[in-house]
């Protein structure tokens, strides 16, 4: 029977950072030994010194993780270039298995997805749960990797988390696999204790801007070379108003489009949208998407909405606390796109968000929660796995 | 009416328009929120800097102050590694004292005068943000690509150190260029560090002279300590020599006591002697007398009614010639002799039985009188024919003492009181009672004490008497054993007149 543990901080000390993490998740136990940690890392943190201190404390832990742009711990949230969190995990080394794939030029993201769910299979086969965190970078359909997953494990698979990056800088990402650092590595966890199951819900809470319509006029998997028969990049550029010289990261924050969801899922996710995600390419004018996007797709502009998102929060947790029907959760999981962070809300804002979540799901009691700011969510709507972007997702494990 | 394509293109344009206002509206909320940001950012800097000097004040060292403070410094400015270095006046350069976030190790790192001097470090408030090219040393070859330096001064404006925050050329991407915008809180947090310094220096200074005299302090207890073993030592020395002195002077008393009693025992067995004479010379002739008494009773024995006659007139003849009636008389003399010997001798008996009390460390009620006049029946043998003793006793309550010590005292005293008088003399004995105590005076008509003597009568081993006549001790024990029952001896005496004991004695040896 698997038991989670978590805790953040913010120390800027990477061995200090670690040891305070641990003590503070364990803080009852008899000792600092436990089977798996996962480690959530801001850049700042020196990630060797991480690893190995974390290994020095709890020799017989697997130690997986990823870099991130901020973490989400129950102590709430923290956005600075030192943020940690963990979540420590005791139990049967039966009840879990860890893969880890490090990035290889040319293989396609469906094949990455199958060799990884793969690993984790024959590890484990009684697997019911997972948590996959691909790299963001190279800009990949990870729709596609979803369904590699998928064609391993079956499509009813929860496959919840979300997409490591760094600090929107889009420079490099980074994996933990043991005393491994991996670039662009992807990593999944998956869980079998047959006792725990999971809720997922998402939520985005954006207005969509039911003016000029986007159609994908020419594309190639997740790649779009032209919207309205111009090229991508340029047509973007010029609908917001913007050079075509403009920060990709810049236009990104900008240019947020939506895709119509199939009929029936509206009820359910509260919007009959789903967000994307453009990132440009100047040199060759094309945008990439983070999941296929194919020709004749109608995109709409959408715009943040501080009500809708608070709105939607309230929404989302009512959803878990009718979908928990009284039960403790054992452990949330917790993804925030990091374009809902800093980047959209100031410190206050963002500390109500967040608390919005935690208060009706934890009621105050010290329920682990690990969580990151992301490049893309995963998480179910209406029994299918879903890739998103500009969303929270909350993945909550309760026992039955 | 109007054209209905007219009307679309209108609406068309018109709603292009709203879209062109929304999206200009999208970019300024996004720079609101850039601002914003940047406002939550200044905050969390100066909240930083001020959670920092409280966490500064717990440092107990140098290198935990110099620790607190780089790694303070990343965290409130969000650079990657910072070093705080101190001014080495002798060297005249600038010395790594901590340094936090880089990948090597480069304490040892020196920074000359030259340095020093191209940077303008020894002005005051000269806050210096660059770009670092990897030839120029040598922040180039710490793996430098930008740095703020902050140098900081003492009172007097002289060069005492430098804090410096950067970005390595590995991280640069990760890390917000460091701007002129942060020169203003970086100077802040210089200055609040310094003023923190000098007080930490402060702190340490008094704490160092705190743990001086703590230690000064620690080795003056460790010396009295010794010195109170040597004490102690000391201490057991004397009273073990104290006990030694109590057991000789128990000793010495003891011997005193035998002295006094050796010079006591012939003029007792004179005493005794003469009534047991009387005794022994009475009981023969009581011998003598019973004999002739028993011939006539053996007489008597022998009457029967037939020889009434015969033996009456034997037994006149006997009495005749035994001068029976003289006999009787002699006997009625002897056993009152004999009876004035026992008499007597229990009296000697008692007398010695009172005088030499085994009770004497135990105290008690008793009769003073009693003890006086026991101890000159032990004396009688001394005086007698030549020394009137005149008691004047007075109406005293009875004393709580050690009746056998008090009776030692006037031994002593009387004893001295009879050796004063050579031939004929008096010896007055007086008492009386008042205010809780009971007043003792001694008083002979001897030759009196020298007033060159006087003083010393008290002392121990001083005497006058002949070797092998007294100890010396007599005097000195009974002052010794006044003082025990809280009470006073005085003597007040004139050459040729004679000399006076008074002895004042409380009623209780309560308290």
């Amino acid at each position: 029977m698997l038991q989670f543990f978590s805790a953040s901080t913010s120390i800027v000390n990477s061995r200090r950072a670690i040891t305070e993490c641990l003590e503070v998740a364990l803080e009852g136990e008899a000792n600092l030994d436990c089977d798996l940690i996962i480690i959530y890392t801001a850049m700042g943190h020196n990630f060797k010194e991480l690893l190995s201190e974390a290994n020095r404390l709890s020799p017989n832990a697997r130690v997986i993780g990823c870099t991130c742009a901020g973490v989400i711990g129950r102590e709430g949230p923290n956005e600075t270039l030192k943020a940690l969190a963990i979540m420590a995990i005791k139990g049967d080394p039966e009840e879990f298995a860890i893969a880890c794939c490090e990035f290889r030029d040319n293989e396609g993201t469906y094949e990455k997805g199958v060799r990884i769910a793969q690993d984790l299979k024959g590890n484990n086969s009684e697997i019911n749960m997972i948590l996959f965190i691909p790299s963001v970078l190279p800009m990949s359909p990870l729709d596609e990797a979803i369904k590699g997953i998928e064609s391993v494990f079956g499509s009813n698979m929860p496959v919840f988390g979300g997409a490591s990056v760094d600090n929107m800088k889009g420079i490099n990402v980074y994996a933990f696999f043991d005393d491994k650092i991996v670039e662009k590595g992807w990593i999944a966890i998956g869980l079998s204790d047959p006792s725990l199951k999971v809720i997922t819900q998402v939520n985005h809470g954006f207005n969509i801007l039911k003016g000029l319509q986007l159609e994908v006029t020419r594309s190639e998997s997740n790649i779009v070379h032209e919207f309205n028969g111009q090229p991508a990049w340029k047509f973007l550029t010029d609908t917001l108003g913007v050079p075509d010289t403009t920060d990709p990261l810049e236009v990104m924050t900008l240019g947020i489009v939506a895709e119509e969801l199939p009929g029936g899922l509206e009820n359910e996710y509260g919007s009959k949208y789903i967000l994307r995600s453009l990132f440009g390419n100047s040199t060759d004018t094309s945008v990439a998407f983070p999941v296929i996007c194919k020709e004749g797709t109608k995109l709409l502009l959408a715009k943040r909405d501080e009500k809708r998102m608070f709105d939607g929060v309230d929404r989302m947790t009512g959803r878990i606390k009718e979908l928990l029907n009284g039960k403790k959760p054992e452990a949330i999981f917790h993804i925030d796109c990091l374009l809902r962070g800093r980047f959209s809300i100031n410190r206050v804002l963002k500390d109500e968000f967040i608390n919005r979540m935690q208060f009706p799901i934890c009621q105050g009691e010290p329920i682990p929660w690990l969580g990151f700011y992301s490049g893309g969510e995963f998480g179910m709507i209406s029994g299918r796995n879903w890739v998103h972007t500009f969303t929270s997702s909350l993945s909550v494990i309760y026992r039955k | 009416m109007n054209n209905p394509t007219q009307t679309l293109e209108e609406l068309q344009s018109r709603c292009d328009d709203l879209q062109g206002q929304v999206i200009r509206f999208l970019k300024v909320e996004q720079d609101l929120i850039h601002t914003r940001n940047q406002l939550d950012r200044d905050l969390a800097r100066f909240k930083a800097i001020q959670s920092y000097s409280q966490r500064i004040m717990q440092a107990e060292s140098m290198e935990e102050f110099a620790e607190i403070t780089v790694e303070a410094v990343i965290e409130t400015f969000e650079i990657e590694c910072s070093a705080f270095f101190s001014y080495d006046k002798a060297e005249n350069c600038l010395k790594v004292k901590s340094m936090f976030g880089f990948e090597e190790d480069y304490t040892d790192c020196r920074l000359d005068d030259e340095w020093i001097t191209l940077k303008g470090i020894s002005l005051e408030g000269n806050v210096i943000v660059e770009n670092v090219s990897p030839d120029s040393d040598p922040m180039g070859s710490m793996g430098l690509s930008q740095v703020i330096i902050s140098p900081y001064h003492d009172d007097s404006g002289q060069l005492v150190g430098m804090l410096m925050g950067g970005i390595t050329v590995s991280k640069k991407g990760y890390y917000e260029e460091i701007s002129e915008e942060l020169v203003p809180s970086f100077m802040v947090f210089t200055q609040q560090m310094s003023s923190q310094l000098q007080n930490f220096e402060a702190k340490r200074y008094l704490n160092e002279k705190v743990q001086r005299r703590t230690a000064e302090v620690v080795e003056q207890k460790k010396e009295i300590e010794e010195k109170n073993v040597v004490l102690e030592d000391q201490k057991e020395e004397l009273h073990s020599m104290l006990e030694s002195l109590k057991l000789t002077q128990s000793q010495l008393v003891q011997s005193e006591k035998m002295a006094s009693l050796g010079q006591l025992v012939a003029g007792i067995a004179h005493e005794i002697n003469n009534p047991v004479t009387f005794i022994s010379a009475g009981v023969d002739s009581l011998g003598a007398n019973l004999d002739e008494v028993r011939q006539v009773l053996e007489v008597y024995h022998r009457l029967t009614p037939i020889n009434v006659e015969e033996k009456l007139k034997e037994i006149e003849d006997l009495k005749s010639q035994i001068d029976y009636k003289q006999a009787i008389r002699e006997i009625n003399s002897l056993i009152e002799s004999i009876k004035n010997g026992t008499e007597r001798t229990t009296q000697i008996v008692n007398g010695l039985r009172t005088f030499s009390r085994l009770d004497e460390d135990v105290l008690k009620v008793a009769d003073i009188h009693e003890g006086l006049d026991s101890t000159l029946i032990l004396l009688r043998n001394r005086y007698k024919n030549r020394i009137e003793i005149i008691k004047e006793y007075g109406s005293i309550p009875q004393l709580e003492c050690f009746p056998g010590q008090l009776n030692q005292v006037f031994m002593n005293i009387l004893s001295n009181a009879i050796d004063a008088i050579a031939d004929k003399g008096e010896i007055t004995i007086s008492t009386s009672a008042s205010s809780g105590f009971i007043r003792i005076h001694i008083k002979d008509s001897g030759i009196g004490i020298p007033d060159n003597i006087r003083a010393k009568i008290f002392d121990p081993f001083y005497t006058t008497k002949e070797v092998g006549e007294g100890t010396g001790l007599g005097l000195s024990i009974s002052h010794g054993i006044i003082e025990k029952h809280k009470g006073s001896i005085k003597v007040q005496s004139q050459e040729g007149k004679g000399t006076e004991f008074i002895i004042n004695l409380p009623l209780t040896q309560k308290n």
